[in-house]
């Protein structure tokens, strides 16, 4: 597409060089988000598992709580769920009564 | 499908790994989009993906049509009737969804009504006979998720490639994931043709490089705001106020509003935030939708920090073409005040956000007449900094707080009992009073999350970004958990999902 930018379209994506934030190669943000979304799984695993014992039953609600069941006894087993109950227990449950 | 869900979560994690895995074939990779977003959006209704899908067709077929046209008079006037028809084919969309349940029944029947009754008790039956006909009909007009925003989104393509501003796209489904491209489609930012549709012709390669330590930090603010911020003020201050104004205090009333102006900021900024960074991830760039209002020092200044993609669109395709500023004061204000009128218009179809709008529009008129009075140039001459700056920053928020009772009020009684209470500074009305140390923490947090608008914060992103990529993410997945932990069960929609 052949385009005739305004001044502004082009500084709201061409941001100076003091607002510019370092890129990264493909390769290691993909690695990154497999760490990111790994550690969120084993963090919340429990809660997770919860949620979906909630979900109304049915083949969905068979095939998610078969998936979550062994990381949330993974996450238990290893204390990972722990950090959120600890915050949950001394901060949530003060802001959502 | 909302976007702090599991079902979220999942599903962007299979779209960012076949995204870039099909890098290398870029015919599927944008076959694989569209599904996507299509999945994404049909994840509420199927068929409003088709007709979303209907919608690319036509916008995609009337710009070629109208740049295949030629400059001569007779096709200049061929190019104008197409722009025309496809111009009132998206409004007439939008128009039939949003607003015939409002001109039917809020407009229409109540004007009808006086009538009938001056023409006698027949008229009176028939229109109620009408009524009975017509309401079951209305009721079953469901609005779809998102219809204002990829509405105005293609409105600017047709209307830039009649102008010439941009040529069609390439193809179809160029135009087709511009449209549909599911982190802004439901919520916006409105991103414009000519900033999307070439990212989507030439998508990223493996070789681009990621801003990922930005688009993390922009998702985690975006779940903090929203999961932690915005739920807590909506369930505690302002859903409570605005429910039953009678039953709260004038100082009640106050903070109700102030919670609610945090609310909506934390709420829809955080939306344009999540879609930002989903979109950085995905090698896409988006332009920024909020930067700070509430440190506004006028309202024209808060129209250039609120919900900027669409103020932007007001400005270049309604308010421009109605002369703008090029015809005189007088004119000028007209031209600002239809503007804003229409503006209140596309965030709902009640009679409060008209009035939201022609508050705007307004005090915006007002604003400009007195700058002109005081010689005090459009941008650059108003402090920044100390007790003036101060003082207009504290104006401009009541200012804008005072247009949110009109907004969020729903019914006019509504508005009317918001204003009364809070004028009249009405006493304590029961035992219990909203204000407490909490209430005001999670405003001033509500009001602090602004600090991450605008850049404010790009030092911090540069520092995180030199450490390891994988103890990052570590990092930000415990953040994420906080989150978690600190908001309530469920999850409730995004206020803007209404419009």
């Amino acid at each position: 597409m052949k385009t005739i930018a305004s001044p502004e379209e082009t500084r709201a994506l061409q941001k100076p060089e003091r607002f510019a934030t370092p890129a990264i190669p493909l390769r290691r943000a993909w690695g990154a988000l497999f760490v990111f979304y790994a550690v969120a799984l084993m963090l919340n695993a429990a809660s997770l598992h919860r949620n979906n014992q909630h979900m109304p039953y049915g083949p969905v609600r068979t095939f998610w709580v078969s998936v979550t069941e062994p990381l949330a006894n993974a996450s238990s087993a290893l204390g990972l769920d722990r950090p959120r109950q600890f915050l949950y227990r001394t901060l949530g449950a003060a802001l959502n009564p | 499908m909302l976007f702090p869900t599991t079902a979220f979560a999942v599903f962007f994690f299979l779209v960012f790994n076949l995204h870039w895995a099909l890098a290398g074939r870029p015919r599927a990779r944008k076959a694989f989009l569209l599904c996507a977003s299509l999945f994404f959006y049909g994840f509420w209704s199927w068929k409003f993906a088709l007709m979303l899908l209907g919608s690319a067709w036509v916008n995609h077929a009337a710009a070629l049509r109208m740049d295949r046209l030629g400059e001569d008079a007779a096709s200049s006037r061929r190019r104008r009737r197409l722009v025309i028809a496809v111009v009132a084919f998206n409004l007439g969309l939008l128009g039939f969804f949003k607003y015939t349940g409002f001109v039917v029944a809020d407009a229409l029947f109540p004007l009808l009504r006086p009538l009938c009754v001056a023409l006698g008790s027949e008229a009176v039956w028939a229109l109620v006979r009408i009524q009975e006909e017509v309401y079951p009909w209305l009721a079953r007009i469901v609005l779809p998720v998102g219809i204002s925003f990829f509405t105005f989104q293609a409105l600017s393509y047709v209307v830039d490639v009649y102008r010439r501003r941009v040529s069609p796209a390439r193809s179809w489904i160029d135009f087709a994931n511009y449209l549909a491209f599911f982190p802004q489609l439901v919520a916006g930012p409105i991103v414009r043709a000519g900033t999307l549709v070439p990212q989507m012709e030439d998508m990223p390669g493996r070789e681009h490089p990621i801003e990922a330590a930005r688009a993390v930090f922009l998702i985690l603010i975006g779940l903090f705001k929203k999961i932690v911020v915005a739920n807590w003020l909506a369930a505690r201050l302002a859903d409570p106020v605005f429910a039953w104004p009678e039953r709260f205090s004038g100082p009640d009333l106050l903070l109700g509003v102030y919670g609610y102006a945090l609310q909506i900021y934390c709420d829809f900024s955080a939306y344009s935030d999540i879609a930002i960074g989903a979109a950085l991830l995905m090698g896409f760039r988006f332009p920024d939708n909020f930067n700070a209002p509430y440190f506004a020092t006028t309202l024209q200044d808060f129209w250039r920090r609120w919900h900027i993609s669409l103020s932007t669109w007001l400005r270049d395709y309604l308010y421009i073409p109605l002369g703008g500023s090029r015809h005189g004061a007088r004119r000028t204000y007209v031209n600002l005040f239809i503007t804003f009128l229409l503006g209140g218009l596309w965030h709902g179809a009640a009679w409060t956000f008209i009035l939201w709008g022609a508050f705007h529009g307004l005090y915006l008129s007002i604003e400009r007449k007195v700058r002109e009075g005081l010689h005090i140039p459009e941008r650059g001459a108003l402090p920044t900094r100390g007790l003036v700056a101060f003082l207009g920053r504290l104006w401009i928020f009541h200012v804008v707080c005072f247009s949110w009772i009109l907004f969020r009020g729903g019914r006019m009684e509504n508005v009317a009992a918001m204003l009364e209470g809070i004028v009249a500074w009405r006493s304590r009305v029961a035992e219990v009073t909203l204000w407490g140390a909490l209430p005001i923490a999670m405003v001033a947090v509500g009001f602090a999350t602004q600090f991450f608008d605008g850049g404010h914060l790009w030092g911090v992103i540069r520092r995180v970004s030199t450490r390891p990529a994988w103890a990052v993410a570590a990092v930000a997945a415990i953040v994420l958990t906080a989150i978690l932990s600190l908001g309530p069960e469920g999850v409730a929609p995004f206020i803007y999902f209404q419009f």
